[in-house]
């Protein structure tokens, strides 16, 4: 499957392209390293719930490609072939989470491509089984890693600051052990939990976002307020529409419940820094950085 | 509602319901049950908007669905939720911006 999801990652804009299947179960995923297993399960559940209210008002519905201020999301329905609880009918889906330098022709084509072999794959596999992402040795997970090629050394083996500049943008999210990423399985709690009442009563709030849904974090002045906006707009040319996450979370790491100050600019810069993998894109962003604060 | 029959004038438009965020029904035309079709576009764009915050993606601004016969779109503007029928599987070219721009114009008259 992942040469499969490579394909559609290859098209300009694709950040990551995943398959789930009913009640939103993660089948196999692909895309930049910031996308983890648990951040797309999530996502997958939440899809999942959409995608079910949406049959009740077009049952047919084959595709469905959602706008977002910073991106979009394409889905693809496909696979009804029996491989489901009992027998039944099992919808999936082929996702793609993309920039919005994305070319929606282009990717239309590659995504009616991929669910053509996708859809072959599924009704080649007798009797039908849900794809396990920990079984397929093309499609590793964070229980299993990927065998390391030949001549290379195996992910197990480093230590973690060697194994964070090995790992490249385009790695599958899931080989990345779970201890090198706290932050991820951190990260779907706090975009969840009811911001702290500390937080809520201060007047300056920031999310980067204007969605409505956007959790703010206080802030203590309009400068605050700009070096924040500065800040993801910078760490976006290296991680894409992560970058606001990225931010909220190195803000709530460092500030806890006090507003984010501008005094608290470096720490949570190197924080940030910090969530970049490769050790060049790194470099570029502190180039990038020193030229904004000149 | 007028702004719905002015929409409804649109190309490729067989019907419209606006709702709230919430899934209230606001108001429909031509749509046989408007108050389900303002429901499901409701719950459909909060767990979408859910899964477009945690991958980052910002705020939701419209989905389009294809079916094998026909096709949809759901456009939130401010607060609310308009939901379209469409007689093709995509919608005509400009349509979003087009029903944008009647909605504008109608909150800017009645600001007026």
């Amino acid at each position: 499957m992942r040469d499969i999801l490579n394909d559609i990652l290859s098209q300009a804009g694709v950040q990551a392209s995943f398959v789930f299947g009913g009640e939103g179960r993660l089948m196999g995923f692909h895309g930049n390293s910031i996308y983890t297993e648990q951040l797309l399960s999530e996502v997958s559940v939440s899809l999942s719930s959409a995608l079910d209210a949406l049959g009740l008002i077009d049952e047919a519905w084959q595709s469905a490609t959602v706008r977002f201020g910073d991106g979009f999301l394409i889905l693809r329905q496909f696979g009804d072939n029996g491989g489901g609880e009992g027998g039944t009918p099992e919808r999936h889906v082929l996702a793609v989470v993309a920039d919005p330098s994305l070319n929606r022709s282009f990717v239309n084509v590659a995504l009616r491509v991929a669910v053509q072999r996708l859809q072959k794959r599924l009704e080649a596999t007798d009797p039908p089984q849900p794809i396990d992402t920990g079984s397929l040795p093309s499609f590793p997970t964070a229980a299993s890693p990927a065998p390391a090629p030949p001549g290379t050394t195996s992910s197990a083996a480093l230590p973690p600051a060697a194994l964070a500049i090995e790992s490249s943008r385009m790695m599958p999210a899931a080989s990345t052990p779970p201890t090198l990423d706290p932050f991820a399985a951190k990260l779907t709690t706090d975009l969840v939990s009811p911001m702290h009442p500390a937080v809520a009563a201060s007047s300056l709030t920031w999310s980067g976002s204007s969605s409505p849904t956007a959790t703010p974090i206080a802030v203590a002045s309009i400068a605050a307020q700009d070096f924040l906006a500065d800040l993801t707009e910078d760490l976006a040319r290296f991680v894409g529409p992560m970058a606001k996450v990225f931010v909220k979370e190195c803000v709530r790491a460092h500030c806890m419940d006090r507003p984010f100050d501008i005094h608290d600019g470096s720490a949570v810069e190197e924080a940030v820094r910090q969530r970049i993998e490769a050790a060049d894109d790194r470099a570029h962003f502190e180039e990038v950085r020193g030229k904004t604060s000149r | 509602m007028e702004i719905l029959k002015v929409i409804s004038e649109l190309p490729g438009v067989e019907s419209s319901v606006l709702g709230d965020a919430d899934g209230g029904l606001i108001d429909a035309l031509d749509e046989p049950d408007g108050e389900a079709t303002a429901a499901v576009a409701g719950f459909t764009t909060h767990k979408l908007s859910e899964a477009g915050e945690i991958l980052g993606l910002g705020a939701l601004e419209s989905v389009n669905v294809q079916s094998s016969r026909a096709g949809s779109a759901v456009i939130h503007t401010g607060r609310c939720l308009l939901t379209l029928r469409l007689a093709s599987k995509s919608p005509a070219p400009g349509l979003e911006e087009r029903v944008r721009g009647i909605i504008e114009g109608s909150s800017e008259s009645t600001d007026a």
